[in-house]
Order: structure tokens, then C-alpha cells, then sequence
């Protein structure tokens, strides 16, 4: 078996197995639909909507991507920013702490109040739970420099800025990519319960919005189809960041 | 700067023009660095011209680093002065120290970009000064983790060499590789050096290396590490592997080896 095949194969047998239980357990225990219904009408609740559930992960998707790229984007200035000003650092940090610890839940209704209901705002919410993680790491990595490296540089006298973007940046990518895998998977929840918010508006609707309309009418073979596209959906996103991160650092880190 | 230009153009050429008779020299004058804990170096006194390549051996501990750092300016004398630190210094650490995510070629051009020289001038100075450090051609564009350690040693040294320097300093560069390499770069250090003729500390706890590769053994020894002699290397320019089986060669070693035992056994080591 080869490398992918190591990687690909027990996962999916470990799916098949679990689906395999799942149809048996609700068979044997005849439980309710409306409690747990088998995969077969889980899937079939997809088959017969199929455009709304694509379109509703299609949204979601570019929501959670764009507010993984603003998190990234604003976390890795915001990074920069700590790296540079020492001062800087010790008066906002505390406030970029602030970021993890509030419950999303509580401030996305704000932000929604502030941003209208519609995907921008969901974008925003994404945004606000995944900047922490790279905020956190690229300040890390940009701060934490090899001594011995450094040490390189002070001896051509480089100055501040060319050590900047010479020695740290380049030092920080592995932190960023650290960063920035946790980001892509808290991305989505943040993506899901923005729209459990902004659902109500008229526009486009997400997974977010289905699962809670479903919660609501006790289509649980609804809601389950959009909790298990949510999951599939954060998976897809954090592989396919941790395989461009990883390409991005492979080999380039390892050794001084 | 017009000066530096003119050397690095004319480098392939004349390799050694302009520097055969720079007036650099490195001059301690009862110059000491002490730590809280009681190590360090010095008063250390000691003239380090562009005529002999000079080795510097003591057991550890005994400040050798620490004689370079204050060489390169890296660290400042707590008491005495250290003449001739002005100028740009070349640095071989005990470790490559190159920066990873860059190639052994963008690894020498660092302390030319750093200075801000122009491109031209740099690709010709970078590839003049790995055929210098001898990195084979097919080794330039790969990154240090594609590199053994002893080619990762040669980019060091290229990257040590390639702007020139006024003032060359070696902390034991070759101390974590294996006998027959270390051996080859002993051999080519001292080409190199034959080529460029500027001062240069050459740091090593390996008093046969020392005494092959330099003009002069200073030996080291105490804490905080003190000259306790100075040796010279009656061999001349060109050496040969042959010679560290003569036995004039184990004389000079004898020499410095009694010198190390008699000041260790003085009381320096608990």
C-alpha cells in the first residue's frame, strides 16, 4: 500500500463501518425517524433537494473561505504589528486574548446588527473566531527568532526593517501555517453560526440557516444532512489549507 | 564603497587586489570580558596582522569564543580596547547558521544584499567565493537540508568570504565534522587564506589542526582564559597532508600540549 493509500484507505473503511452500524442499530432498536433516521434517508433527504443543499454548501464554503483569508489577512498585519512595536504588543494583546475568550455566540448578533444580514456579515463572524489562532502564532514566530540567526544578522549590521523581512518573516511561516491550519477549521463554525443568525433575511441561505430551520421543524433527516455536509465541509477546508500550508514549509525548516 | 566595487569587479582576476597590504589589523590591548559567574577572557593582549594566519587553541572554557565575539564586535570589552573592529568581518561560526528556507547561492549573497551591493556585482562575487570556499557547481541552488555537513561548512565559509572582508574569524568550524573532511577544509582554509591574506583568528581545541592550518599557535588557558604562549609555525606558505607525520610537526604540537597541561594543572581546573 502506498503513502495515500495509508492515509485514505483505514479513514474511509472506518466510515463505511460506522455508516454499516448506524443502519443496523437503527433497524434493530426501531428507532423513531424524527430521534434518528438511518443513513438511507439521510441521504435521501439530500436526493430530493439537491440544489438547495449545494447551493447551501457553496455559500458556506465561500463564507468560511473568506473569512479564513481575512483572519490570515488581518491576523498576519496585526502580527507584524505586535512584532514591531513592543508597545504596541503590550496594549493590544491582551485585547486580542479578548477575541478567544468572548463567546462567539454572543457577538455575532452584533456584529449581524452592525454588518446587515447577509453574507457579509457571516464573513465577519467567521473572521472574528478564526483571527485569534493567527494572530497568537504569526506575533509567536515573528517575535521568537533563532538567536543564533539573529546573531548572523547583527554581525552585517542589518538593520531593523531588513531583519524584519529578511530573518523574521521568513522564520514565521511555520508558525503562520500552524496558525492558519486551526483558523481553517474554526472558520466554518464561525461561518455555521453566523448564518444561524443572519438566516432570517431574505437573501442566499447556508448550511447554518438549514440546520437551524430543520432544528426547528423536526426534519432531523434534514438537519442531519446539513450537520454532515458542515463537517465534510470544515474537513475539505482544513486538508486543503494544510496541504498548500505544508507544500509551503516542507523541507525549508527543518535544519539551521 | 567605489573602492569595494573596484576590488569585487577585478575579484576573478586578481583575487587578492587591494587587500595583499590592507592596513587592517586587529589589536587587543589588555582587553577583557568578564561574566557574573567568573568566566571570560582576558587581559588578553594581542596583535593580529595580515601576514600570518593566526590558530588559537585552549581547552573550553577558556574564552576562545568569546576572544572572536569581541573580535567581530559582537560583544563589548569590560575593560582594555580592541583596535581594528571597523571594518567588515567575515564570521564562521561553530554551526553553519545559514538560513534554511534560502539556497546555498542566496546564502552567500546575504551579507551583500544586507550591505546593499547591486545585483551584477553580487552574482559575480557569490559565485567567485563558493568556487573559492570549493561548493561544486550542482550544490548552489540547494537549500542546507539537501547539503552535508561539510558542504553546508563550505557555504559558511563562502558566505564568511564574499564581501571581502577586512577581518576573518573561525570558531572551531570544523569541529563537528568527520576527520576526513575536516582534514580537506583544513588544506583549503589555508588556500583561502594564501588567496585573501587578512587577519584572521582561527579558533580550534584541536592543537594538531591548529598547528597545521596557522603561522602561529596562541594558546589560551585559564578561566578566564589568559595567553599563556605564543607559538610559531616554522612550515611556510604551502603545506602538505605529509607534514603532520614529520617530526618537526609533533614537536610544535609537544610544545603547545605541554604548554596546555602545565597551565591547566596550575589550578584553573576544579
Amino acid at each position: 500500500m502506498n503513502r495515500l493509500g495509508r492515509a485514505v484507505i483505514p479513514p474511509l473503511v472506518a466510515a463505511v463501518v460506522g455508516v454499516g452500524v448506524w443502519a443496523a442499530s437503527v433497524t434493530a432498536f426501531d428507532v423513531p425517524r424524527y430521534v434518528l433516521p438511518g443513513p438511507g434517508i439521510v441521504a435521501g433527504a439530500v436526493w430530493e433537494r439537491p440544489g438547495t443543499y449545494a447551493g447551501a454548501t457553496a455559500l458556506t464554503a465561500a463564507e468560511s473561505l473568506g473569512g479564513f483569508l481575512a483572519a490570515v489577512a488581518v491576523g498576519s498585519a496585526a502580527g507584524l504589528v505586535f512584532a514591531v512595536s513592543p508597545l504596541l504588543r503590550s496594549a493590544m494583546y491582551p485585547y486580542a486574548i479578548f477575541l478567544q475568550t468572548v463567546p462567539v455566540v454572543a457577538v455575532a448578533p452584533l456584529i449581524i446588527l452592525w454588518m446587515g444580514y447577509g453574507p457579509q456579515a457571516v464573513v465577519v463572524v467567521s473572521a472574528v473566531v478564526g483571527l485569534f489562532p493567527v494572530v497568537a502564532n504569526v506575533t509567536a514566530g515573528l517575535v521568537d527568532v533563532d538567536p543564533r540567526l539573529a546573531e548572523v544578522f547583527a554581525l552585517y549590521r542589518a538593520g531593523r526593517w531588513r531583519t524584519l523581512w529578511r530573518l523574521r518573516v521568513p522564520s514565521a511561516v511555520p508558525a503562520l501555517v500552524v496558525g492558519a491550519k486551526t483558523s481553517a477549521g474554526l472558520s466554518v463554525i464561525g461561518a455555521i453560526v453566523g448564518e444561524f443568525f443572519t438566516g432570517y433575511g431574505s437573501g442566499p441561505r447556508g448550511l447554518g440557516y438549514l440546520i437551524r430551520a430543520s432544528a426547528d421543524q423536526t426534519k432531523t433527516a434534514d438537519l442531519f444532512a446539513a450537520v454532515l455536509l458542515s463537517t465534510l465541509l470544515g474537513v475539505a477546508l482544513f486538508a486543503g489549507i494544510a496541504a498548500v500550508a505544508d507544500r509551503l514549509v516542507k523541507g525549508s525548516y527543518d535544519l539551521r | 564603497m567605489s573602492d569595494a566595487l573596484a576590488n569585487t569587479a577585478d575579484a576573478p582576476a586578481r583575487p587578492d587586489a587591494g587587500h595583499t597590504a590592507g592596513p587592517t589589523r586587529l589589536r587587543f590591548v589588555a582587553a577583557s570580558r568578564r561574566y557574573g559567574d567568573g568566566s571570560g577572557v582576558g587581559p588578553v593582549d594581542l596583535d593580529v596582522g595580515p601576514d600570518r594566519l593566526t590558530a588559537v587553541v585552549g581547552p573550553s572554557g577558556c574564552g576562545k569564543s568569546t576572544l572572536l565575539r569581541l573580535a567581530a564586535g559582537l560583544e563589548e570589552p569590560t575593560a582594555g580596547s580592541i583596535g581594528g573592529r571597523s571594518g567588515r568581518v567575515g564570521y564562521v561560526f561553530q554551526e553553519p547558521r545559514l538560513l534554511p528556507w534560502l539556497t546555498a547561492r542566496a546564502n552567500v549573497a546575504l551579507p551583500l544584499e544586507l550591505a546593499g551591493r547591486g545585483r551584477d556585482e553580487r552574482e559575480e562575487a557569490v559565485e567567485a567565493a563558493l568556487a573559492l570556499a570549493g561548493l561544486p557547481a550542482d550544490s548552489r541552488d540547494k537549500r542546507p537540508h539537501e547539503l552535508s555537513g561539510g558542504m553546508r561548512m563550505r557555504v559558511a565559509i563562502a558566505r564568511a568570504v564574499v564581501d571581502r572582508p577586512d577581518v576573518l574569524l573561525l570558531d572551531e568550524p570544523f569541529g563537528a565534522l568527520d576527520s576526513l573532511s575536516r582534514d580537506t577544509l583544513d588544506d583549503e582554509l589555508r588556500t583561502l587564506w594564501l588567496d585573501r591574506r587578512v587577519p584572521t583568528l582561527f579558533v580550534t581545541h584541536d592543537v594538531a589542526e591548529a598547528v597545521y592550518v596557522s603561522d602561529r599557535v596562541v594558546v589560551l588557558a585559564g578561566r578566564p582564559g589568559r595567553v599563556a604562549e605564543v607559538i610559531d609555525v616554522p612550515f611556510g606558505d604551502g603545506r602538505r597532508a605529509e607534514l603532520r607525520g614529520t617530526p618537526a610537526f609533533a614537536a610544535v604540537v609537544r610544545r603547545a600540549l605541554a604548554t596546555l597541561r602545565r597551565e591547566t594543572a596550575d589550578g584553573a581546573e576544579p
